[in-house]
């Protein structure tokens, strides 16, 4: 689901100066630098904001589109039948669900 | 291997999956928003009782929602309920094992089981680049159409998975 992640972009940003005093502070009690402190707590800032935006808003065409797609019948794919095979070999004990990687 | 709720016990900082976002959202957020009842998070370990995230995924509530248009909406246009798969994340060291694969089941059997006390029109997934869309349209997730690179699996569908883990004790 994942990749190396390659830095390749630069980002600027003028700040005030007590500002810019303040997160060097706090990247140096973290133990990392200024620029990915200021990097990471954007990303994770960005994510919450997106998680947060629980309206998908589609064009009326696309929306159409969706409606009808689950109001018809459409039949699980292969991959997901074999999948949902193997899902269903493994076994609950209460909340927790166990299963072997032989299965 | 077992897929549980994620807990204090959950060492959350060795995690890596490669993409920043998703280290950084399991080790300082997850357990936060679990705790606030924002979202939930269900984690994979090796064996029962370890402390080892393997994996994990979020489930949160959205909407699907036709963009406005200045004459109103029609009947039957309606915003609609999905529940929205946020994140899915295995670690490194466990990739190609089959990992995301229970993830994503185990998270298709808790959708198919609330869909039973209230309404789901539909499982909604992000799929934050090419490798995790082809992921989900191999089992058959279709794309909504939007910007944002959202994909779908009816209730429908989910349910003639016939997703039911055996019973035990």
């Amino acid at each position: 689901m994942s990749r190396p992640q390659v830095k390749d972009e630069r980002m600027e940003l003028r700040i005030a100066k007590e500002h810019k005093r303040l997160i060097e502070q706090a990247a140096a009690l973290v133990g990392c630098s200024t620029g990915q402190f200021v990097a990471s707590q954007a990303v994770a800032g960005a994510s919450e904001v997106l998680d947060r935006e629980r309206a998908i808003t589609l064009t009326r065409r696309h929306f159409a589109r969706f409606v009808a797609a689950v109001e018809a019948d459409d039949q699980p794919t292969p991959a997901a039948t074999q999948a949902a095979a193997r899902f269903s070999k493994g076994h609950a004990k209460g909340p927790e669900y166990h299963w072997s990687s032989n299965d | 291997m077992v897929i549980e709720r994620l807990s204090k016990r959950h060492e959350r900082r060795a995690f890596d999956c490669g993409e920043e976002s998703l280290n950084r959202f399991l080790r300082e957020m997850a357990r936060q928003r679990a705790d606030r009842d924002l979202g939930i998070a269900f984690v994979a370990v090796p064996e029962p009782g370890s402390p080892v995230v393997v994996g994990y995924y979020t489930l949160v509530t959205a909407t699907v929602t036709p963009a406005v248009v200045p004459d109103g909406s029609l009947p039957g246009q309606q915003d609609v309920p999905v529940i929205r798969l946020a994140r899915l994340a295995v670690d490194r060291g466990w990739q190609e094992q089959g990992v995301g694969e229970r993830l994503l089941f185990h998270a298709l059997y808790r959708v198919q089981r609330v869909a039973e006390e209230v309404g789901v029109y539909a499982v909604v997934v992000d799929a934050l680049h090419e490798r995790a869309r082809g992921f989900y349209e191999k089992y058959g997730f279709h794309s909504l159409g939007d910007d944002r690179q959202h994909l779908y699996m009816t209730l429908k569908v989910i349910r003639a998975l016939h997703l039911h883990p055996m019973r035990s004790e």
